[in-house]
């Protein structure tokens, strides 16, 4: 019981961690009604692109960081373009970048260096390019769809399988790390048998300062208004003027740069970088957004402390086998009792 | 051609087995939900099975009926309580169920030997997982009888499923799905269609499951995690969801390609999720898609009526949670 | 868009029956491929091998290196001429980490290719599943990673070249318990993969048989990140050790977090074959300091040819081999010595001339095949010395 503040400490950074990474997931969410499966994927590239800016580019970390966040965040604006925008409207900008991106694979997977490569490689990207302002400019699309709500979410899965296998091209199945000495790792103690390590404090401290701007992106700016318009409707958005598109861009930027963000920070705190790392903090951050309920930032955050806890409780407590399945039954029991989440509004979760 | 099917007999066996696990979630998906709990259905039969034959030396034929029946009696219950939910909270209810399974399975001897005193019993065997004996499968009319028992079984659900579609319970299936509440006000028992729908194809899912052992022979946890559930919904989204011909279809090719495509060993996995990808969003109806067959107008109507089954609206509409 | 989706359909079948009907483009050519020799003649022309690894999937960082390292073997072999003017064939399968796909390549190197022997799975669950149907045809399995129980017993075509963990462990406890003299150590280990938990099974019997008491048994589970709790924990009960059945990507994060959490370095990790890798000292850097690994093969160690098969692999692929590419780089070697010892690449001689090899010199030590056809050499204890594994004292 004497280690109960310790586990405590334990509990508390990691729940801040996952709530940079749920909230991604909920604003996504909240926006469209779309689960985005490929987040854990956006996540794990965010560790990636952190660690090329350290290794290759030679940047200290506070600089890795934010060039982490902004690779993640345009990966995400790509996702939604590839993934999302077709199911809801298919233009010859879609189209084209559609092309682009098979070309792009095919030099990345199908070949091994050369020329040749360089040269499919550079025309996919190309192409993906013109394919994406095209896309963003048409005034008028090829298609007007109104696909199953559940569409994205397949659609999304078949992204994230592509985003691991790259990943796994690119850097190898093996765990990588970020190098010695990049960040302090004596640990500070707290109290009588309570240590935290400088990473464990940084990853708090970035959370709450990222959890407070997307506060204030949400309520304050005129995008954060627009973004609460189109998750209302988004139809009536559009009568109202609002370039839609643009702010469900932006809105997925957002979601990709916290998860990148989330993905560097716990890459350099676990010393654990791989093509895999994104799968189980995925399954433990839809327990969070439905445990949260899907409609406030507050509401996702409480839920993040709430299962990050219960996860290292639930080890320390009861079993360590079973921690997992101690998140499920939290998730069904929530489900059960009250589906709309603990701070969601009861709205459209019953059938 | 006997000697080339024998040649690549263990596709062929994964192929059936696919095909079976394709129409038990196309069952769910025909009333509108999403279920990713088929594969832990396909676990609670193929445990049941491995554990008969293990302990108690049954042949996975006389452990079918009673994998059907467990899977419908734990699929009860829990349709019962998930099955009010909607959409996307549905699907994640079922993939919490899934792994809920699974770690059982996992850990379920743990939990035993607390049960039951006794330190050394051992049923489920971890993450080790159930190895069955190995005896060379007696060949009927040529083919392996594991082979004839996983076509059989696949046939009787092609039969099922498509006497189930064009029956009256097929039409209130298509209403349920397309929209319940109107489908409620109608005097459908909505709820009661999905109950059964449900349970059908957990019953599916766990016979499957029993008849999967002798093919894959050693039954661990790690078979049935979230991931099999993404490859199984993958067979009913590439083969199309509006008829029971879809996930045959479906099936074929994601177990065929990997095997296929064995030259292309890295390739391999972009391609299966491009395939994935493109079918979504480009053949939303997937490749058995009627329209796509050139001409279907011209099809007889009692053919066409019996592989489409009344509309082909997939899935259903958004609900609105605003004005708009 | 119907005509164009129709004839996309009919490519895409006859595709399907073109490819099945006959070898995928670049896989070898099918029919009978046994290299010239029966029973009694000589070895002459291509012995075919399969090799089975987990190239994608799970398993990958394993797979990859096997085969990384029987490529290296058998190229090394034909180079040498070691099999005379026969040059061996090694054809080798990705079976993508799952039971199916290992099951599928078994099929297709029996049926099709014809293969005299077969190297590997990867996974020991794999192997359960697949070896049966090697055996049933009456070809030689060699597996090079397979630890867990029940492997020989499925035949006496199945042989193994890894030693498994009931035959390292209690050497490893021994031999620890007499240097630093430990009462109460904290267990920890792996639930989910077969390999860490019957190296657990074996620990805990050989802690038992010496004596030590257990004050805590902690579990987790592959790819997880964080072992805070199970170590905050241990921390409380300050055991004297503790004993760790982990692979090498958990045990780097388990020793980091133990001392970040302020568990002394005077407790040391004391574990198995997992995490005998120089990944190891790579991922946790100066946390991995003394940790104990009882294991089949040692990076430094003096066996024969040891030294050059290190400095040739690194050479080649540009990274320190491991234990896995050890042992399949000696399971080559096994197979091609008993090829060269029978004379012959016929699968039943092989099997009898691989069941009778004694003291073969190997890069594992002097090996033997022991009635059960499970290896026999002498396991090592080494300990993580200035970043690197070097023998136990």
């Amino acid at each position: 019981m004497e280690q109960l503040p310790q586990q405590l400490v334990n509990g508390i950074w990691q729940g801040a961690a996952l709530a940079l990474f749920a909230l991604g997931f909920a604003l996504v969410f909240g926006l469209l009604d779309v689960v985005n499966l490929a987040h854990g994927a956006t996540y794990m590239w965010g560790a990636f692109f952190g660690l090329v800016c350290v290794t290759r580019l030679g940047w200290p970390f506070w600089a890795a960081l934010p060039g982490a966040m902004v690779g993640a965040g345009l990966l995400a604006v790509l996702l939604e373009r590839l993934a999302f925008k077709p199911l809801r409207t298919l233009t010859t900008g879609s189209l084209i970048l559609w092309g682009g991106f098979l070309l792009l694979l095919l030099g990345l997977v199908g070949f091994h260096g050369g020329e040749f490569q360089a040269a499919l490689v550079g025309l996919g990207a190309v192409l993906m390019l013109l394919g994406l302002v095209q896309d963003y400019r048409a005034a008028r699309p090829l298609l007007q769809r109104s696909m199953p709500y559940l569409a994205p979410m397949i659609a999304s899965i078949g992204a994230s399988t592509i985003l691991i296998s790259l990943a796994r091209g690119q850097f190898g199945a093996q765990v990588s790390r970020f190098p010695p000495d990049l960040f302090p790792t004596t640990p500070y103690p707290l109290g009588q048998a309570v240590v935290i390590a400088p990473i464990q404090l940084l990853v708090l401290a970035v959370a709450l300062v990222l959890m407070i701007g997307l506060h204030l992106l949400i309520a304050r700016t005129r995008t954060g208004r627009a973004i609460r318009a189109i998750a209302w409707s988004e139809r009536t958005a559009r009568l109202l003027g609002i370039n839609a598109d643009l702010v469900i861009a932006q809105t997925f930027f957002v979601s990709g740069a916290l998860a990148g963000a989330a993905g560097a920070l716990l890459g350099l705190a676990f010393n654990r970088i791989e093509p895999t790392m994104g799968t189980q903090i995925e399954l433990a951050g839809l327990v969070v957004i439905v445990v949260g309920g899907m409609s406030s930032i507050g509401g996702t955050v409480v839920a993040a402390f709430l299962v990050g806890l219960l996860r290292v409780l639930g080890v320390a407590y009861v079993d360590s086998s079973f921690r997992d399945a101690l998140v499920f039954a939290l998730l069904i029991l929530v489900l059960l009792a009250r589906p709309q989440g603990l701070f969601g509004r009861a709205s459209s979760t019953r059938a | 051609m006997l000697g080339l099917l024998l040649d690549h007999i263990s596709t062929v066996d994964f192929i059936l087995l696919n095909v079976a696990l394709g129409l038990s979630i196309y069952l769910t998906l025909a009333v509108g939900l999403l279920s990713l709990a088929n594969a832990g259905f396909l676990a609670i039969g193929a445990y049941t099975a491995a554990i008969l034959t293990a302990q108690a030396g049954w042949p996975p034929l006389a452990a079918l009926p009673l994998a059907l029946l467990l899977g419908a009696l734990v699929a009860a219950p829990l349709g019962l309580l998930v099955l009010r939910l909607q959409g996307v909270y549905l699907a994640i209810a079922t993939i919490g169920f899934g792994e809920i399974v699974r770690i059982t399975a996992l850990n379920g001897d743990k939990l035993l030997r607390a049960l039951s005193g006794d330190p050394r019993l051992t049923v489920f065997h971890g993450a080790e997982g159930i190895t069955l004996p190995y005896s060379s499968p007696l060949p009927v009319l040529g083919l392996p009888v594991t082979t004839w028992l996983l076509l059989l079984y696949a046939l009787g659900l092609v039969y099922l499923l498509a006497t189930l579609q064009r029956s009256r319970y097929g039409r209130l299936m298509v209403a349920v799905r397309v929209d319940s509440l109107a489908a409620d006000t109608l005097g459908v028992d909505a709820v009661r269609c999905r109950m059964l729908a449900f349970v059908l194809g957990a019953a599916i899912a766990a016979g499957a499951g029993a008849l999967s052992t002798p093919v894959v022979r050693v039954v661990d946890p790690g078979q049935y995690s979230f991931g099999r559930a993404v490859d199984i919904l993958a067979y009913a989204v590439l083969g199309g969801m509006t008829t029971w011909v879809g996930p045959i279809v479906g099936a074929t090719v994601l177990t065929a390609l990997p095997e296929m495509l064995r030259p292309l060993q890295e390739q391999r996995e972009v391609v299966n999720g491009l395939l994935l990808m493109l079918s979504i969003i480009y053949l939303p109806r997937g490749l058995a898609d009627p329209r796509l067959w050139g001409g279907w107008q011209r099809w007889p109507a009692a053919l066409r009526d019996r592989l489409a089954g009344g509309t082909t609206e997939p899935l259903p509409a958004p609900p609105q949670r605003g004005p708009g | 868009m119907r005509v164009v989706g129709l004839s996309v359909l009919v490519a895409l079948s006859l595709a399907l029956s073109g490819c099945a009907s006959g070898a995928a483009p670049g896989a070898s050519p099918a029919g009978p491929a046994q290299g010239s020799g029966t029973a009694a003649g000589g070895l002459a022309g291509e012995v075919p091998v399969g090799a089975v690894w987990s190239l994608t999937g799970a398993a990958a960082v394993y797979g990859t290196v096997q085969k990384n390292a029987a490529d290296l073997a058998a190229n090394e072999i034909n180079r040498a001429g070691f099999l005379g003017s026969a040059k061996l064939k090694l054809i080798t399968e990705d079976d993508r980490s799952t039971r199916e796909g290992g099951i599928a390549a078994f099929e297709k190197l029996l049926n099709r290719d014809r293969v005299v022997a077969i190297l590997g799975p990867t996974l020991s669950n794999t192997a359960r599943a697949a070896d049966p149907m090697a055996q049933d045809k009456g070809v030689v399995v060699l597996g090079v990673s397979n630890t867990a129980d029940g492997i020989v017993e499925m035949g006496d075509f199945v042989f193994r070249d890894s030693l498994p963990e009931s035959d390292v462990q209690p050497n490893t406890i021994r031999k620890t318990k007499d240097k630093l003299g430990y009462r109460r150590v904290a267990v920890l280990y792996g639930d989910d993969d077969a390999f860490t938990k019957a190296g657990y099974d074996v620990f805990s019997k050989a802690l038992a048989d010496a004596g030590v008491e257990v004050v805590a048994t902690e579990t987790f589970k592959k790819g997880d990140t964080d072992f805070s709790a199970q170590l905050t924990k241990i921390r409380g009960l300050n055991p004297d050790a503790i004993v760790l059945s982990a692979l090498v990507e958990e045990a780097a994060g388990i020793m980091t977090q133990a001392r970040q959490l302020g568990i002394p370095p005077s407790v040391p990790f004391i574990g198995g074959n997992g995490f005998n890798s120089p990944k190891l000292a790579q991922l946790a850097g100066s946390a991995a300091e003394g940790a104990i690994s009882g294991a089949a093969w040692f990076i430094s160690d003096d066996t024969p040819g040891n030294a050059d098969f290190v400095k040739a692999y690194r050479d080649q692929y540009g990274a320190d081999p491991d234990q896995f590419a050890a042992q399949a780089y000696t399971g080559v070697y096994l197979l091609a010595t008993a090829m060269k010892n029978a004379n012959s690449s016929d699968p039943r001689a092989i099997r009898d001339a691989l069941a009778q090899l004694k003291d073969v010199p190997t890069v594992l030590g002097s090996f033997s095949f022991d009635a059960s056809r499970n290896p026999v050499h002498p396991p090592v204890v080494q300990i993580v010395q200035d970043g690197k594994f070097t023998l136990f004292k």
